[in-house]
């Protein structure tokens, strides 16, 4: 079954301005992790917003399991769909960990030990049961958006997007919120949308979606997306490390078989080369 | 223009129950002209530090020598003013900062604060603008309609318009994408060669460290439990590892690359080296 289908998506802020996004179309497969990857001022967060229904698109349509996004399904679509945001810091209202993941279940008039027992599962589920009576300021900002998923995961959406969730983390935070998400999509099998500049993570989804000047320029698998290194520079992006190491070896005359994203598959590579030598 | 910490320590909310401790005895040298590089967790101390280095912040004990100037406890609070000229800091996020009607105003706030004339202020915002690399169509813009890393780069301006020694940045290029980040790093360089200031960078990514840092400090719980090259550092990849504080990527590659079996006399530490390392393994015959 198709989790998000975008046909023909245009949207511009005014009549006067330019287009933000034109044409754009694609599918997301329940289940499946997809990055959308571009550089500040691609269209990645107006697409975004396109998606909930915070916008509505000037032509095209947005279809979210099956219904399509108008005025009257919006509210039943944004129930579907979870967003953690980039700034940490901007998304409490809770007084204590526990309040602020219970505060949306709230909202939807969940039972009383309903919610008790979804609040707990979703704090272990990100490994922060043991801050559930803490206050959220004092925490880090890895600890911090774990807490805003866990707000999410409570409501057991189909789909969960991460806007730009790890860009302000350090590498540790990042890591964590990441694996936490991964796990959540192997269980559950919850769809996941990444928008992100971080072509690292990227890497992790099943399928990447390349946006420039508003335009979709490729689709395809991170192996696929990042043996296109032209394309990669032109939307403004720096590969991965492992890949660009791939790349900058076969300069220096390594000839190679294929792209690698991970540091073994590269490694064991090299090592059959050297065994040949 | 070097700074110097002896015996520093800072504690918060003195003299009452709830006293904690921010710095733990803590000497170093920043030398005149250098990059360094301070390392840590959040909540190392990190930010405390750099506090004390433009007097924002006096030492409980110890003292912090600032070029002539030796800040104590006891220093009073009054021409501090100076200094704050020649130590600029570029907190984190600093685009949140930013208040003026116009990119031009805002980057010529500082120097009309330090006495500039308003033309004065505004020329000097001129050319800071260009130096950090923005168009000079931006001058009589809304800073509020620019993108989040051209706000920064106004942020830096601003800083810059006071013509520091030092510049000392908190984690500058966090949040920005992969083409404004590397824009961004090249700037300090820049500034560091051409311009012969101080950089003072306050920073999670290893690769920026072994890439600019000439000198690296790490903190922990307020003490500094390490400081060096950044190949000393990372030459005792175990001790970074146990710390929490991860390895440059080309370093980490390489010492993957040794439990293959390759043979790594040196780590390397940036992706270049690296790529040297390989390209010899793979090349030359074994004797």
């Amino acid at each position: 079954m198709k989790s998000i289908e975008v046909k023909q998506l245009s949207y511009r802020y005014s009549a006067e301005t330019e287009l933000v996004l034109q044409d754009v179309t694609f599918s997301v497969d329940a289940g499946q992790w997809i990055a959308i990857v571009g550089h500040n001022g691609s269209g990645k967060s107006t697409l975004t917003k396109n998606l909930n229904g915070l916008l509505a698109p000037t032509s095209g349509e947005v279809v979210i399991n099956g219904t399509t996004l108008t005025e009257d399904s919006v509210w039943d679509i944004r129930k579907q769909i979870g967003i953690v945001f980039q700034n940490p810091d901007n998304q409490f209202v809770g007084a204590t960990v526990e309040d602020d993941v219970a505060f949306g279940l709230e909202n939807r008039q969940i039972p009383h030990d309903e919610m008790h027992r979804r609040v707990k599962k979703a704090l272990s589920d990100v490994g922060m049961a043991d801050f559930a009576t803490r206050e959220p300021a004092h925490l880090s900002g890895g600890q911090k958006q774990r807490v805003a998923l866990a707000g999410i995961i409570a409501m057991q959406p189909a789909i969960i997007i991460l806007d730009e969730a790890t860009s302000m983390l350090d590498p540790k935070g990042r890591s964590d919120v990441l694996n936490i998400v991964q796990e959540l999509q192997d269980r559950l099998h919850v769809t996941v949308l990444s928008v992100t500049h971080d072509l690292e993570e990227a890497a992790l989804a099943d399928q990447i979606l390349v946006l420039d000047g508003g335009r979709l320029q490729a689709t395809g698998t991170p192996k696929e997306i990042f043996s296109q290194v032209a394309l990669i520079q032109r939307a403004g992006l720096t590969l991965p490390f492992v890949p660009q190491l791939s790349e900058d070896l076969k300069d220096s005359g390594i000839t190679l078989p294929e792209t690698y994203l991970s540091e073994e598959e590269l490694i064991s590579a090299l090592w059959q080369l050297h065994l040949k030598m | 223009m070097a700074i110097t910490f002896k015996n520093v320590d800072y504690f918060y909310n003195m003299g009452t129950p709830m006293a904690t401790a921010g710095l733990k005895d803590i000497s170093l040298t920043i030398p005149d002209n250098s990059y360094t590089a301070i390392i840590g967790h959040t909540g190392s101390g990190k930010s405390t530090l750099l506090q004390h280095l433009n007097a924002l912040l006096k030492p409980s004990s110890g003292e912090v020598q600032i070029d002539s100037r030796v800040i104590t406890a006891e220093t009073n609070n009054k021409n501090l003013k100076s200094l704050r000229k020649k130590v600029g800091i570029v907190f984190q996020f600093a685009e949140h900062q930013l208040f003026e009607e116009t990119v031009g105003k805002d980057i010529a706030f500082g120097p009309m604060n330090f006495g500039a004339s308003q033309a004065e202020a505004l020329e000097i915002a001129r050319e800071m603008l260009t130096t950090v690399g923005l168009d000079e169509k931006y001058f009589d813009v809304s800073p509020f309609d620019l993108s989040g890393g051209q706000m920064r780069r106004v942020a830096i301006a601003g800083v810059l318009a006071l013509k520091p020694d030092i510049l000392v940045l908190d984690e500058p290029t966090a949040g920005l994408d992969p083409k404004s980040r590397q824009a961004m790093m090249d700037l300090f360089l820049e500034l560091h060669e051409k311009r012969g200031l101080s950089i003072i960078l306050v920073t999670h990514q290893m690769d920026d460290v072994a890439d600019f840092a000439e000198h690296v400090f790490i903190l922990e719980q307020g003490q500094l439990i390490k400081s060096g090259t950044p190949q000393e550092i990372f030459n005792d990849y175990q001790f970074m590892l146990d710390h929490g504080l991860g390895l440059p990527k080309a370093t980490q590659f390489a010492l993957q690359m040794r439990q293959q079996g390759f043979k790594v006399p040196t780590l390397p530490l940036k992706e270049s080296e690296l790529v040297d390392l390989i390209t010899k393994q793979l090349t030359e015959t074994e004797q």
